[in-house]
């Protein structure tokens, strides 16, 4: 017999609209007043200024010439293009795969701590660490001749000599490793599960739930909104990495970790401002599409 | 304990997953150490040794040279900073802070909005409207966003004139100012969703219930709500904090006056020429390096690199460690039988 | 309680008060605030703003160096010279080119700054960059000032990387820099019964040499990451290579590839690496290697003695005698430089140095653009620069001090003898470090293209597919065939070129193209003559002499 949280609660419909004041409509819109006019200067406003741009030289300093569709033309003419669309689409797919979930599970599993552990644990989990120390640090593992996975592919496991950033079949798993071993909490999940009363686990464990079941029944729904709208955010983020890829592998080899954005910095340093701009939206217009896509298929999660 | 049964614990099968737990927990735990480690020995391991390959780990010779030379880094970095470090630092927390008591409000009041209050035909375009932006590269934005800050609202190099006549159309310069910083963030997308996200999972019969008993929205939101959506402020206040504090590539844009730059400017400028990525030409290698050449002469290396990363990671750990007081707070759930 | 008030709460309208008292302080932010370049009337003062090296302002604080000091002492009197105007620091790193070029195109960048940044650091890139209008023109400020004759000759010849090809002047040179070369431990290539590097030695030379110099924990070598982006030019294949790319006229990109014509010399150039990195294993290196700055980890190998070669590039000498705490004369007796090895027909693509010059900021109105370059001018070649090294001098007492303050040799005229200084400075330089320099920056150059064809601002395809495929041919572990790879680099570049335009005049490029390659036939034929008649001839026959012979 499945436990639901929802099946505990009253839920009564909200009044209807008809029956709020206009002094309560008013006022329901001044919550998102500010926030409009912020989102419309400093977030449409500008990205449509870069569509306009993209059909132009884009230039950073001079005459804007307009140039049409000239941009998208070469774009789709050049060959790295859909190689780096290639790379950033498996990049992305393979990151969420191997690393979206465990935050969630270790989440989970951390508020079984007792709470001095779990302070403990936390404080350790998010000491200061410069950005320069990470980079390092990653940069000697990776070394392949005195690199520790070097030694441990060889020393321990006895193979052969590895090729780890430098194999073009296999750095993109390379790269993802680090965010597989780098795990700690998710923070938006612990906040979730926070607000989950005790009773509720009490209730199924009366009812003979095991360990795996309360986290199904119990914990995940609870969380599923908040899932929900990571795990599409993961997603756009993931499709625009840069810094990390570009600090360990500068997109080699032969291109076989160079993503859009990293192409697109490319560009820009090789002055072809109009056809950055042109690749970034044509970037935008993927995720945009994968969005879509994803909420067709998760309709039931979103509750718009 | 939740998830573990009340009763049985101490069955063989139950310490064994009680011990794999831990196990795994803690092992994420020293993935994390490792690093910070390597950070802390090589703040004290003198410069010739720090770039020996392997490295060790323990220095042969350990010394506090670097964490001495960080307290009177500006004097060592005269040719490089023209203000104390404690006025970029002063800097940081202004924007910092400027953007939190901003961002905070406006986003989560707007997510509880579309979350609870606003309904019908308009929810549906009006939450588009908030969240699409998440879909675009930052990156494209950025010089646009740039020119808005010099002629806002003109995002153009130099103001239109008024139709007809020969005067330009007056516009506001929030360039290198604080505001420059602040204001663009004003509204963040991807926290609007995180607060919508946890907002959406409280019950809707509790805010019939207060309905019930009158009062604004607003009041319902604050006496109601909010003590609810502690945990979700406080991580969303921690990572607005990192993100501001850490935040670069903007401030690099829009401030140029280094009496308002704030400490990531600072302190990359000095650290550039250590982490090069290295370039195919050696001048650009040669020129980065140059700058550095006194800095270098006076003693600073990689060690006092390492104790600059870490001064600068560290008030973001400071507020770590408050957030995660009311991050664990748990909630009161009022009315809930 | 119910509570229909019309009145709004408290907290709202607390809201809306922070809201209008925001929009006043932002309307208060117009205008005034942040450093404008408009100067208002014709007496006001000036402010120039600079990022420091190698304007730096006046150094404060106690314990100055000698340099400082004599830094001080001489900026003191520009000032004198030049009332009314005012240097002020502001933080930016001029050697970023996002921030760079963001900057210049808000016209917020500093005074001066580096012309290769963000011209890429080639002169197809420069020039392009000038045309764009990212770099003031100096030319009428030249000659106000008479800057070219502060110039030492060598330097106020080449000119591809400051001055367009009909003469007009957009940077000042500030540094001569050495192409880059290897810097070798003296101490160990004794060992093997060899006093210097054989100036004329080849890449096949340089593997014997490192193997013999490989011992025990010890490499011959130590490599960047890129090691293929100087072997392969050697055979005349690169990105730009003589024998790699020709031009072709017509309305698009004026340029195409070749890398399946020679492609044997590729496999020969990969092969020689290959052998090198893993049979010999003579090489200190590693994919992620990119950076040979004095900060890396290949000029760490070579202070650590772990490696008895480096790459670097000359003015890191003194640098580097300063990182391990070594007087001049020491390392002087430590290292020595060497250029790098030639192909094994003779050829070499390297310059025998280039200019390092310096923009200045497209915005600075006309008497700010005077004082700016009066300043720099001053400081870096002029009068200024001499008060610098004789302060030194008189400060210390060694002549030495000069050239590990300042890196030597100079784009102005005291490159040799400085009045008031006893000496020459190549002494001062180390004697036999400053011989193989001497020898080196008096090699003839071999022209460069940039140098006789208008600039083309569509600059083209990037060279990324090239970096793509040495980073492969240099390390790979999967099995890779280099024909393959060779045509299908050559097949991404031209499909990329076809769908750039050319901006440039037709009759000019035609005209351009046949002098430069008259002029780099002769220099061929004087200077490399097996490569001349095997490789340069046939190329020249097969693709450049139809269209433009």
């Amino acid at each position: 017999m499945t436990v639901s949280t929802d099946s505990m609660v009253q839920t009564s419909p909200a009044p209807p609209l008809a029956d709020v004041s206009p002094r309560r409509r008013w006022t329901n819109w001044l919550f998102v007043l500010p926030a409009i006019l912020f989102q419309f200067f400093w977030g449409w406003y500008p990205m449509v200024v870069a569509i306009f741009l993209s059909l132009t030289n884009a230039p950073i300093r001079g005459q804007v010439t307009f140039r049409g569709f000239e941009n998208y033309l070469r774009l789709s003419a050049d060959p790295l293009v859909p190689m780096a669309f290639r790379v950033t689409l498996l990049y992305g797919f393979l990151s969420i795969a191997l690393t979206f979930f465990i935050p969630i599970l270790v989440a989970i599993l951390l508020m079984e701590m007792p709470p001095k552990t779990m302070r403990i644990m936390m404080i350790l989990w998010y000491l200061p660490l410069s950005g320069i120390a990470s980079t390092l640090f990653w940069q000697y593992l990776y070394n392949e001749q005195f690199g520790i996975f070097q030694w441990i592919a060889t020393a321990v496991l006895g193979l052969p000599r590895q090729a780890f950033l430098s194999s073009e079949r296999w750095v993109l798993f390379w790269l993802i490793v680090p965010g597989i071993l780098m795990y700690g909490p998710g923070l938006y999940y612990i906040a979730g599960l926070q607000s989950i009363p005790k009773s509720y686990y009490e209730a199924a464990e009366i009812e003979g739930a095991g360990f795996w079941r309360k986290i199904w029944t119990i914990s995940l729904p609870r969380l599923r909104p908040i899932i929900s709208m990571t795990l599409l955010f993961s997603i756009i983020g993931t499709l625009q990495e840069f810094t990390w890829i570009d600090l360990m592998t500068r997109g080699g080899p032969n291109g076989a970790s160079r993503t859009v954005v990293m192409y697109m910095f490319t560009l820009l340093d090789n002055g072809r401002y109009g056809d950055a701009t042109a690749l970034a939206v044509m970037l935008f217009a993927l995720i945009m599409f994968l969005v879509l896509i994803y909420r067709a298929t998760f309709k039931s999660d979103l509750d718009v | 304990m939740s998830l573990f049964p009340a009763v049985g614990r101490k069955d063989f099968r139950l310490r064994v997953s009680w011990f794999a737990l831990q196990a795994f927990l803690w092992f994420g735990v020293f993935m994390h150490l490792v690093p910070f480690y390597i950070m802390m020995v090589t703040s004290i391991t003198p410069a010739d040794e720090a770039m020996s390959m392997p490295p060790k780990l323990w220095p042969s010779h350990p010394t506090l040279a670097a964490w001495n030379l960080v307290f009177r880094i500006s004097d060592v970095a005269k040719s490089v900073l023209s203000q104390p470090l404690s006025r970029y630092f002063l800097n940081s927390l202004i924007m910092t802070f400027g953007t939190m008591f901003l961002s905070i409000p406006v986003t989560s009041l707007a997510a509880y909005a579309s979350s609870k209050l606003i309904k019908g035909r308009v929810a549906k375009p009006l939450f588009i409207f908030f969240v699409g932006t998440l879909m675009l590269p930052g990156i494209v934005s950025l010089i646009p966003s740039f020119l808005l800050t010099r002629n806002f609202p003109f995002p153009l190099p130099v103001a239109p004139n008024i139709p007809g006549t020969d005067i330009p159309f007056p516009t506001l310069r929030i360039w290198n100012t604080y505001w420059a910083v602040i204001l663009p963030a004003g509204f963040s997308a991807g926290n609007f969703l995180l607060f919508k996200g946890y907002f959406d999972s409280i019950p809707d019969s509790i805010i019939n219930a207060a309905r019930v008993d009158g009062g604004s929205e607003f009041n319902i939101f604050r006496r109601i709500i909010l003590p609810m959506s502690i945990p979700v402020y406080a991580v969303v206040a921690y990572f607005e904090f990192g993100g501001a504090w850490e935040s670069y590539l903007w401030p690099l844009v829009v401030i140029q006056d280094s009496k308002i730059a704030p400490l990531t400017l600072a302190i990359r400028r000095i650290s550039d020429a250590f982490v090069a990525t290295g370039t195919t030409n050696p001048q650009s290698a040669l020129g980065a390096f140059a700058q550095m050449a006194d800095l270098i002469a006076q003693g600073l290396s990689w060690n006092g690199l390492m104790v600059l990363g870490l001064l600068q990671a560290l008030p973001v750990f400071i507020f770590f460690i408050i957030a995660r007081e009311y991050l664990l707070k748990g909630v009161k759930i009022q009315g809930l039988k | 309680m119910t509570n229909p008030s019309p009145r709004i709460s408290r907290r709202d309208f607390l809201r809306l008060m922070a809201l209008g008292a925001g929009a006043t302080a932002l309307y208060a932010c117009t205008g005034g605030k942040g450093i404008s370049t408009e100067s208002g009337s014709p007496t006001a003062k000036i402010t120039l703003r600079t990022a420091g090296w190698p304007i730096d302002v006046p150094f404060t604080g106690e314990n100055l160096t000698p340099f400082q000091r004599a830094y001080n002492k001489a900026f003191q009197q520009w000032l004198d010279m030049n009332p009314g105007v005012s240097v002020e620091q502001i933080e930016f790193n001029v050697w970023a080119a996002d921030a760079l070029r963001t900057a210049v195109a808000g016209g917020t960048a500093p005074f001066h700054y580096p012309i290769g940044v963000l011209g890429s650091w080639n002169v197809p890139g420069i020039q392009a960059s000038f045309a764009e209008g990212l770099f003031a023109n100096l030319t009428a400020v030249f000659e106000k000032q008479g800057i070219l004759d502060l110039l030492d000759p060598k330097v106020a010849a080449s000119t591809s990387r400051w001055k367009t090809k009909d003469g007009v002047i957009f940077g000042i040179p500030y540094e001569i820099v050495s192409s880059e070369g290897f810097f070798f431990n003296r101490a160990h290539l004794a060992e093997i019964g060899l006093e210097e590097i054989p100036p004329d030695w080849t890449w096949q030379d340089l593997r014997e040499i490192a193997l013999k110099l490989t011992r025990g924990d010890r490499k011959g070598l130590a490599m960047a990451a890129y090691v293929l982006d100087w072997i392969l030019p050697t055979y005349g294949i690169d990105f730009d290579g003589l024998l790699s790319r020709y031009p072709v006229p017509g309305r698009s990109f004026n340029w195409r590839w070749d890398f399946t014509t020679f492609v044997d010399d590729i496999v020969e150039g990969v092969n020689l690496w290959r052998a090198m990195y893993l049979e010999d294993q003579s090489v200190y290196t590693d994919p992620n290697y990119w950076d040979f700055s004095q900060n890396g980890q290949l000029a760490a190998a070579f202070y650590q003695e772990k490696a008895s070669m480096t790459p670097g590039i000359h003015l890191f000498f003194s640098d580097m005698a300063n990182k391990m705490g070594k007087t001049i004369p020491e390392m002087d007796a430590f290292a020595g430089f060497a250029r790098q090895p030639f192909g094994p027909l003779g050829y070499s693509y390297q310059l025998p140095f280039s200019v390092s010059a310096w923009a200045f900021n497209p915005d600075l109105k006309a008497d700010e653009l005077e004082k700016a370059v009066s300043l720099f001018a001053y400081m870096t070649l002029g009068d200024g620069f001499k008060t610098i090294a004789q302060e030194i001098y008189n400060i210390t007492g060694d002549p030495s001090e000069i050239v590990r303050a300042i890196r030597w040799p100079f784009a102005n005229k005291y490159s040799h003898e400085i009045p008031g200084v006893p000496g020459t400075l190549d002494e001062a330089t180390g004697k036999r470090y400053a011989a193989t320099i001497n020898t080196l920056f008096s090699q003839p150059k071999l022209p460069e293209v940039g140098e006789y064809i208008p600039a083309e601002v569509n600059r083209g395809p990037g060279d990324t597919p090239w970096y793509d495929k040495l980073t492969r041919w240099a390390y790979s572990t999967d099995p890779f065939d280099v024909k393959a790879d060779a045509a299908e680099l050559e097949n991404i570049l031209n499909q990329q070129a076809k769908t750039f335009p050319s901006s440039v005049d037709q009759n000019a490029f035609a005209e351009g193209i046949h002098r430069y390659y008259q002029d780099v036939a002769a220099y061929l034929q004087a200077h490399a003559p097996r490569f001349y008649e095997e490789r340069f001839k046939p190329f020249y026959d097969l693709r450049i002499k139809p269209e433009f012979g």
